[in-house]
């Protein structure tokens, strides 16, 4: 018998061990996991490749049984059918049926959870309308793009308004705007008290909209705590001020006091980028020999592909110096049109963050969208940093990883 | 709620077409009328084509148009373009062309499609509509039965069917007799219809589940609130649905062509339409003569004289078995039971042999009994025989006197082929006892009459009509599908599709050829020119036995051959294989099929 406990999900010495036709142990993909998901907060399951993450989330669900350990939702075993009525799901993909049209497969999921008709139907319309897919409600889910069926997908996953939402790498295949919608979603569904797991590779989506994160290493857990517990630098200090005066920035607070009037606003240790965190939890596990029996890069580039000119290539050398002095006439042309390019990229993205002019953003830095509970509300925290890949991340989305 | 809905509309030059070819038939409606008749080769062939043309363009349309709209709309729509599409083309076209029986059968069998197909869509707008109440279980059945219609392999078969029944209806089969006409198109329609049906419940059930776990839908179905068990319940469902739809459509569509056309058509003589009326189209039940002395009582005291005056030859005959059956070396009391055993039974041969043989200058007596509702009904009903001649053959008939109390008719007995004679009412005593005498004269010299023991002497009379048998056959072939629906259902939850269709595909073979697995089981190993059974031939021989007799139930009732006879499938019968085939062997199909499913990982491996 499970205890009973506010923990919505309770995991303890998780350990799945998949096995081959004979029996034979192959691979450990979770390995002694110890978890909790406490109600009314956002906890992010982060991991590379084949860490463990998807097994762990598929075990929670009953689509996988635990070798050993025990896992509890709600307080009941994961085989609870009773359970699931409180459960709403995003797999990776939207598996779907594709002779379904959208209507349908809502419907359909909808009878699953004995939702009555009425009810049913109004709570298709709103989501239909809400992801969008009002407009082609009658054409068959296989018809659909990627992204369209990832929206229907969502759908699904909350026409029970469940109180535990599970979402697995929910914003792959969505575009910026559905990635926002996404994130909106979360801290919006966690205002109204539903708790949320989530796994993701994004990490910046990670960062935006989690209260707790844990960092899954060859099916180990490797850290967990809250966004800023683990992303805070507690052995070094910064401090913030307004904007200071050219050469005052060398002096220290004395200095400050003395020459501006101005007093210090904040003095806080820095935090680094989850990426950063991330990054440095696996190397770290690499170097210490830890197994994993997912993804494992060298970090070199292949040989083939940085291979340079050999006896193959002198024809293609000889080329170049023919055409040299052309490209060399063209170049300046070329630098001025790549500026302007780039330029008008820079522009591009600073106008999807919604902050900025488009023609403004060419000479400015490229700002990060803090997506905390006081961004969420209409401010926006401006912070004098280089540009991260989390931003683009928020940008791009999935598609462009 | 209908954001896609569009107005579909027609190009303007297919309108064009349209009106032209509407003024062409006014046109020739006023000709007609002022008595001026617009026929001739061109007139006609610029017609039909301007009227095919624009019918393809109404047909597209209304396509186009159904496509935007519900299943009923829409099918109503196909329904009627494609009726008034057909009569009015092959009004044209018959005007012209059709000429030869052949040619009027392949016109109205291309109705008759349409008229299924159309019926085929409107029904399945009703259960579309039935599944859409309920809970969890209707909707996977409703989402089942839209899989199977959008699968092009399930629509492949329930096209075939379509098409196939009114073909093998208005298309003539045999240009002699009714009778055989239409026995022939109940033998095959029956025979498509059980192998379409057949096939597509193995393929769909096998093709559906495991689809759904390799393509990983599963995954959103198993967390929701339903049990697997019930998920499972829901695929079934779906599976029957739509055999229901194509069982109770190829059901009508046989009934229909066979009472309502094939038997409406003259039949090529009284006698063959006596036959169509009392042997074809009926259900009859039959039954055996009873010896008035048991045969085994025959055979016992032939085997107790034996063992007063020659207990030598049952010893011999038991150590002989004993070598045979592979016991070895045995004793006296053992090779006493064994000769018992085995001289019985060749006595019991042996009385039957004779009690179904008539020497020349012979005459035998065979009572049947239980006719007295019969005689009640005054119906006439049929003396069905099979016999071969051994001996100077004098050729396909042999004539022999028949005696039922005072009445003695003399009759061309046809060799070898199974006939029936049709026999007056009063022939049957008050007792209900049928008391026949067969004589074979003496002027048959050298010829001795055998008849079959299983089927070469029986009776035959009415019990029911054509329609209520027809009805028992289909609704067995229902519980059949049901049990293999579970069969394929219950392979696909451990194995994946090409497996899981072999093995479905292999149980059913067995299941279909039990009885001949039976038979042959029971003598395998056992030459002894060959060396007598070894253990691996018992191993064999037993697995092939119990295999045998386990699915045995599957084909000890033949309906579709009965129905084609004219032969009664009981109610009784349709019980026992709706207990047995339909809810034991299906709950147990549906049971290891749970168990599995709810023990299976559904999720796949990828770490």
């Amino acid at each position: 018998m499970v205890k009973q406990s506010n923990a919505v999900i309770e995991i303890r010495g998780l350990t799945k061990v998949f096995k081959d036709f004979w029996m034979r142990p192959r691979v450990t993909a979770v390995d002694a996991l110890d978890l909790e998901v406490r109600s009314d907060e956002v906890f992010g399951l982060l991991g590379p490749n084949g860490s463990g993450k998807s097994t762990t989330i598929k075990i929670i669900l009953g689509l996988l049984f635990a070798t050993k350990g025990r896992v509890s939702v709600f307080g009941k075993l994961p085989s609870d059918v009773g359970t699931k009525r409180r459960i709403g799901y995003l797999p990776e993909e939207s598996y779907l049926y594709r002779f379904l049209n959208a209507r349908e497969t809502l419907d359909y999921y909808g009878r699953l959870f004995h939702i009555d008709r009425k009810n049913r139907q109004k709570r298709i319309d709103e989501l239909l309308s809400w992801v969008g897919l009002e407009a082609v409600q009658r054409r068959p889910v296989g018809e659909y793009s990627k992204g369209m069926q990832r929206r229907i997908g969502l759908a699904q996953a909350l026409i029970n308004a469940p109180d535990l939402l599970i979402l697995d790498e929910p914003t792959s295949g969505l575009d910026p705007i559905g990635t926002r919608q996404i994130k909106d979603l979360i801290l919006e569904l966690k205002r109204k008290g539903t708790t949320v797991l989530l796994s993701s590779h994004l990490l910046a989506d990670v960062e935006d909209v989690c209260d707790r994160v844990a960092i899954l290493y060859g099916g180990k857990k490797r850290r967990e705590g809250t966004v800023d517990e683990l992303l805070t630098v507690s052995d070094t200090t910064t401090i913030e001020t307004a904007n200071l005066r050219e050469g005052t920035m060398a002096k220290i607070e004395a200095l400050i006091e003395n020459e501006e009037g101005e007093s210090i606003l904040r003095v806080d240790h820095p935090r680094q980028k989850l990426e950063s965190l991330f990054l440095d939890i696996v190397h770290q596990a690499e170097a210490e020999g830890a197994v994993t029996h997912g993804a494992l890069s060298s970090g070199k580039m292949a040989e083939f592909l940085s291979e340079e000119s050999g006896g193959a290539n002198e024809g293609a050398a000889l080329i170049d110096s023919l055409v040299k002095e052309e490209v060399a006439k063209a170049d300046t042309g070329a630098e001025k049109k790549a500026e302007q390019e780039s330029g008008h990229e820079e522009g591009v993205i600073s106008a999807l963050t919604g902050d900025q002019e488009p023609g403004d953003g060419a000479h400015e830095e490229i700002k990060e969208v803090d997506t905390s509970d006081e961004a969420s509300e209409g401010g926006v925290r401006v912070r004098d940093e280089d540009a991260d890949m989390g931003v683009i991340d928020d940008l791009l989305g999935g598609d462009e990883k | 709620m209908s954001g896609e809905r569009k107005r579909v509309r027609m190009a303007g030059w297919e309108m064009g077409v349209v009106v032209v070819w509407l003024t062409w038939i006014v046109g020739s409606w006023i000709a007609a009328v002022m008595g001026i008749w617009l026929t001739g080769p061109l007139v006609l062939t610029l017609g039909t084509a301007l009227g095919a043309t624009a019918i393809f363009l109404i047909t597209r349309w209304a396509i186009r148009w159904g496509g935007t709209r519900g299943l009923l709309a829409r099918y109503l729509i196909y329904g009627l373009v494609s009726l008034f599409a057909c009569f009015y083309l092959l009004g044209m076209v018959g005007a012209m062309m059709l000429k030869t029986p052949w040619e009027v059968g392949a016109g109205r069998a291309v109705i008759g499609f349409f008229v299924n197909v159309w019926v085929f869509g409107l029904m399945l707008a009703l259960v579309k509509k039935l599944l859409s109440y309920g809970g969890g279980v209707m909707g996977v059945a409703r989402a089942m039965l839209l899989e199977a219609i959008e699968l092009k392999v399930v629509l492949g078969f329930a096209v075939i069917l379509l098409i196939g029944i009114p073909l093998l209806a208005f298309v003539p089969i045999d240009e002699g007799r009714l009778a055989y006409r239409i026995q022939t198109f109940l033998s095959w329609s029956l025979t498509l219809t059980g192998l379409v049906t057949t096939t597509m419940t193995v393929i769909l059930a096998c093709m559906s589940l495991c689809g759904e776990v390799r393509d990983k839908q599963i995954h959103s179905i198993a967390v929701k609130p339903i049990h697997r068990s019930a998920f499972l319940a829901g695929k079934w469902l779906g599976i029957m649905s739509l055999n229901t739809i194509l069982l109770t459509m190829a059901g009508v569509s046989i009934f229909v062509y066979t009472v309502g056309y094939l038997a409406q058509l003259t039949p090529y003589d009284f006698q063959d339409g006596k036959v169509i009326e009392n042997e074809v189209l009926v259900a009859r039940t039959s039954v055996k003569p009873v010896p008035e002395v048991p045969l085994e009582k025959y055979a016992k005291d032939e085997l107790d004289k034996v063992m007063q005056e020659d207990r030598q030859r049952v010893l011999d005959r038991g150590y002989g078995e004993a070598e045979h059956q592979g016991y070895g070396a045995v004793g006296e009391d053992k090779a006493i039971e064994l000769g018992r055993e085995a001289l019985f039974k060749q006595f019991l041969r042996e009385t039957e042999t004779t009690w179904y043989l008539i020497r020349p200058g012979e005459s035998r007596r065979y009572v049947f009994e239980g006719l007295g509702g019969v005689r009640n009904k005054d119906e006439w009903f049929q003396f069905r025989y099979q016999l071969k001649v051994s001996g100077d053959r004098p050729g396909n008939q042999i004539l022999m006197g028949l005696q039922v109390g005072e009445r003695l008719a003399s009759h061309e007995f046809a060799i070898n082929t199974a006939q029936q004679l049709a026999l007056d009412p009063n022939w049957i005593d008050e007792e209900g006892k049928l008391v026949m005498t067969l004589v074979n004269p003496v002027e048959n010299r050298g010829n001795t009459v055998t008849f079959r023991a299983d089927e070469g002497l029986q009776v035959l009379y009415r019990v029911g009509g054509f329609g209520d048998n027809l009805f028992r056959t289909v609704a067995s072939s229902w519980f059949k599908l049901s049990f293999l629906a579970a069969l394929g259902l219950a392979t696909a939850t451990f194995l994946s599709f090409p497996v899981a269709l072999l093995f479905s595909l292999m149980i059913l073979m067995l299941s279909a050829a039990s009885e001949f697995l039976v038979s042959a089981m029971s003598s395998y190993g056992r030459i002894q020119a060959l060396g007598g059974p070894t253990f691996i031939d018992e191993v064999i021989r037993t697995f092939g036995m119990v295999v045998g007799w386990i699915f045995s139930g599957y084909a000890a009732y033949s309906p579709a051959e009965s129905l084609v006879e004219g032969r009664a499938f009981t109610w009784g019968a349709l019980g026992i294989l709706t207990l047995t085939v339909g809810v034991l062997w299906t709950g147990i199909a549906m049971g290891v099929g749970i168990l599995v499913f709810r023990k299976r990982e559904l999720a796949s491996v990828q770490v």
